[in-house]
């Protein structure tokens, strides 16, 4: 089952110059999203434990915003597992299927590096604080867009991957955000 | 029949038929009537279709070994004098996983892919387990 839209996000009132409530300019951003959900609950009963449903949700994402993988300035994929991160690159086409642990090592994953990835640490770094935890990769990707990561910003990030996952590897939401 | 002293199934009214087969040493799974998914485990709609017209059917309990971990530690005290054991992921003939155990192997002798068959283990007068082993 999928789900596909397309929205332009207006403001993040957390992200609001401190101003006055009057002040708050609309970001531009513009999200694809599509989402396919599976039928399983247990990943015992998903169809293949090696390929996620991240590939339609990335395959049509990118498709949607007529962009390619390779496109991106930063990817911030969910991260409840390091192994989710690697299936998650994968299968959104950044590298080739079972490549993935020799792309994050001969990769900089740093903000700085020649692939930024969950560059506000992600859910490895701070915890997993349930659906707040998807919601901050999106977060940080839009932050990323706006140039607002501080010390940790992106060169020149226009693009960029966002990837949620929901219950055991069920159903996976993939955005492609460009301002 | 010594007794048994590990945690059993709750059948419930959905899967109940699935426990009254194999206490039968048959296996049986569901298929939609609509789309003609096979379907394990016992479900109330279809995970394809979310038809609720469900049938159960009998299969022959044949597989392939679609994944395993072995359990070199107990995951509960009754399962200790079990260790090592294989827990598997059996993909069915028909197509649904099956979360079970390999038994009549042993651990070192598992490979993915490898023929399984159901294999049927009468815990109780009430309870059978369906487990699966080399075929």
């Amino acid at each position: 089952m999928s789900i596909k839209g397309k929205a332009a996000i207006s403001g993040f009132a957390e992200m609001a110059p401190q101003k006055g409530a009057g002040n708050i300019t609309p970001l531009g951003i513009i999200a694809n999203m599509a989402r396919e959900a599976g039928g399983h609950s247990s990943i015992t009963h998903a169809r293949s434990l090696t390929t996620s449903l991240v590939k339609p949700a990335a395959e049509a994402a990118f498709q949607m915003a007529a962009v390619s993988p390779q496109d991106m300035d930063f990817v911030q994929p969910y991260d409840c597992y390091t192994i989710t991160v690697i299936v998650t690159l994968e299968d959104a086409g950044f590298c080739e299927k079972g490549e993935g642990g020799r792309f994050v090592a001969d990769h900089d994953l740093s903000y700085a590096g020649d692939f930024p990835c969950n560059t506000h640490g992600g859910q490895l770094s701070f915890g997993q604080p349930g659906l707040a935890g998807g919601m901050s990769h999106v977060i940080e990707g839009a932050r990323q867009l706006m140039g607002r990561g501080g010390g940790r910003q992106v060169k020149d990030a226009s693009i960029g991957y966002v990837n949620g996952n929901g219950g055991i590897m069920a159903e996976q939401c993939s955005l492609v955000l460009g301002v | 029949m010594g007794e048994y002293t590990k945690p059993l199934p709750h059948p419930n009214e959905v899967s109940q038929p699935f426990w009254d087969a194999a206490k039968r040493h048959e296996l049986q799974i569901q298929r939609c009537h609509a789309c003609g998914t096979s379907i394990f485990y016992p479900r109330e709609a279809c995970p394809e279709c979310l038809a609720a017209d469900l049938i159960w059917i009998p299969v022959a309990g044949r597989g392939r070994l679609y994944s395993y971990t072995i359990a070199q530690a107990p995951t509960h005290p009754a399962f200790a004098d079990d260790v090592p054991y294989v827990i598997a992921i059996v993909e069915l003939e028909e197509g649904p996983h099956i979360t079970t155990n390999l038994v009549g192997c042993q651990p070192d002798q598992v490979t993915i892919g490898m023929p399984v068959v159901a294999s049927f283990e009468d815990v109780s007068a009430e309870m059978t387990l369906v487990k699966f082993r080399p075929e």
